[in-house]
């Protein structure tokens, strides 16, 4: 299992090799959304957060607050990738992951017309 | 005026009782090993000897014989009436239940019907094996379960791209989509799915019509097994018969150990027998009440003081209490050994244990006479009072002795006392040093 800090450590990468410019634990605060994103770009509103029972993440997005943050992400304002430390076990696995997300994001803004 | 010992000379009495505690420990678990192999032996020759009582008593079914038996030891359930009406109906029983059987369409077509049923099945199982085969292989697979439940590559297919096992599912289909799609020409994992429900519905339908004609199968072999088994027990019926009769004897004979003696009075073979059995029951009887007091009682003491000293020489040797001074009578008490109690014990032991164990005269025994088994044994060089037939015999031996001397002569009376010095242990009274 990849802990959180190595998690992060290679989501950063993964994010910057992409064009991102990645911010580490970054308020947010969107309607009926209060959190601290691991990383975040605030000009393409793009990040990830990664939940681990350790850090009390769980705790900290509230279910309600998880649904409001997946229905911004439905109609396309922001795109948070969110990562379950359990179901992490590689780290390709997990770097993986985050080239094929970011290719959806790319995929769906192209669609949307966003740049 | 109060002497005081230093803690480290403490230690040093509390480590020399350990040692002493460490070793009596040690022969007393042997001790018991040896006691616990005797009696192991001891078990199985008494089985014997109850064999060989049973068939002195019983060396067949012969009418006559029966109704002597049963005379000569009060059972009248093994008189000849009772035992032959006993055979007759478990005969007549077994023949029924054989009849049963033969008459079953079931049995009577049985090796049509067991062939119908291996032709259906080999059929099934042409069809099942290879489905088995596949969808075992593919059920093994890591993952592949949980993306069936997932419902993974479905429009029912719940998990989100923003969610990372949304990327986990989609790599372990792509894997098995690689390792299982090949073969058979399927580029996704909706195509493996779809044929995988197709294999397992199949497999369910052939389960289940392969399940009834097993069960067809089994209850066929079934019923030719139980009729051989049944023939066999008739084909040895007398012999169980004769076995259980003697089972009779032994049941009815253990629960009258005292009544063994007069009611086998008058046969001679069978007093021999009855002899060696009681023999062998006191025998065990004497060797597990020894092996309580003499070994398991005094085992569990010297663990629990070996104990206690090893914990002793940690104490007084820390450097808190080393050159502490201590009540030297309190700390000297604390860890004596109790040698000489010990070396009683172990010298009565060793006067009682083998003579008992080694003992083999049951037919010098004389149920008539003043005795018990104890005494034939040890010929009264331990008088184990703590056992308490032992105990009532000694001391009715020595109120007798008693009385004989307030009322015979004067010789009679130092005559008497002189035999009970030679069979009287000075420490008589002290049998148990535990």
């Amino acid at each position: 299992v990849i802990g959180e800090q190595e998690g992060c450590t290679l989501l950063t990468q993964a994010f910057s090799s992409r064009g991102y410019t990645i911010k580490t634990n970054v308020k947010l605060e969107f309607p009926g959304v209060s959190m601290t994103a691991d990383g975040w770009d605030a000009a393409a509103k793009v990040g990830f957060e990664y939940l681990t029972h350790e850090a009390g993440d769980h705790l900290d997005l509230a279910p309600n607050e998880l649904t409001a943050l997946t229905a911004m992400m439905e109609r396309g304002e922001l795109y948070m990738l969110l990562i379950d430390e359990h179901q992490v076990d590689l780290a390709e696995d997990l770097t993986w992951a985050a080239q094929r997300f970011l290719d959806e994001v790319e995929r769906r803004r192209k669609v949307g017309g966003q740049p | 005026m109060t002497y005081f010992i230093k803690g480290i000379d403490v230690a040093s009495l509390a480590r020399k009782a350990a040692d002493a505690y460490s070793k009596e420990v040690e022969l007393l678990a042997q001790a018991t090993k040896n006691c616990n192999q005797a009696l192991l032996n001891l078990e199985k020759q008494l089985a014997q000897a109850w064999e060989q009582l049973t068939v002195t008593l019983v060396p067949g079914l012969v009418d006559e014989h029966l109704n002597w038996v049963a005379n000569l030891i009060h059972l009248p359930a093994v008189a000849a009436a009772p035992v032959r009406q006993r055979l007759a109906e478990h005969r007549e029983a077994l023949l029924a239940d054989i009849k049963d059987i033969e008459t079953d369409p079931k049995y009577i077509e049985r090796e049509a019907r067991l062939n119908a049923c291996d032709i259906e099945i080999s059929e099934l199982m042409r069809a099942l094996e290879p489905l088995r085969t596949s969808l075992n292989k593919i059920e093994a697979e890591p993952n592949f379960l949980d993306l069936i439940y997932a419902e993974y590559d479905t429009e029912k297919y719940a998990h989100k791209f923003w969610e990372l096992i949304y990327y986990r599912h989609w790599k372990h289909g792509d894997r098995i989509v690689e390792n299982f799609g090949g073969p058979r020409g399927f580029t996704r994992f909706a195509e493996i799915r779809d044929n995988y429900s197709e294999e397992s519905k199949a497999r369910h339908t052939l389960e289940q019509v392969l399940d009834p004609v097993v069960g067809r199968q089994r209850h066929i072999t079934g019923l030719i097994d139980r009729r051989a088994a049944l023939l066999e027990v008739l084909e040895n019926l007398d012999d169980r018969h004769w076995a259980q009769t003697r089972a009779r004897v032994h049941e009815h004979l253990r629960g009258l150990p005292d009544d063994m003696p007069q009611l086998l009075a008058s046969y001679e073979p069978g007093l021999y027998a009855a002899k060696r059995v009681l023999g062998m029951q006191a025998k065990k009887d004497y060797l597990q009440t020894l092996r309580e007091t003499w070994l398991h009682g005094p085992l569990a003491k010297a663990k629990t003081k070996l104990a206690k000293a090893k914990r002793g020489v940690v104490k007084y040797r820390r450097s808190k209490n080393s050159y502490r001074q201590f009540s030297r009578t309190e700390l000297t008490r604390k860890y004596m050994v109790p040698q000489e109690k010990w070396n009683k014990r172990w010298k009565k032991w060793r006067d009682a244990y083998p003579r008992i164990v080694e003992y083999n005269r049951y037919s010098d025994y004389d149920f008539d006479a003043d005795t018990i088994w104890w005494h034939e044994m040890t010929s009264g060089r331990v008088k184990a009072r703590f056992i308490p037939e032992v105990s009532q015999y000694y001391s009715n031996r020595a109120q007798a002795k008693k009385a004989a001397r307030e009322t015979s002569a004067h010789d009679d009376a130092l005559a008497a006392l002189a035999e009970e010095a030679l069979t009287t242990n000075t420490d008589e009274n002290w049998d148990d040093y535990s």
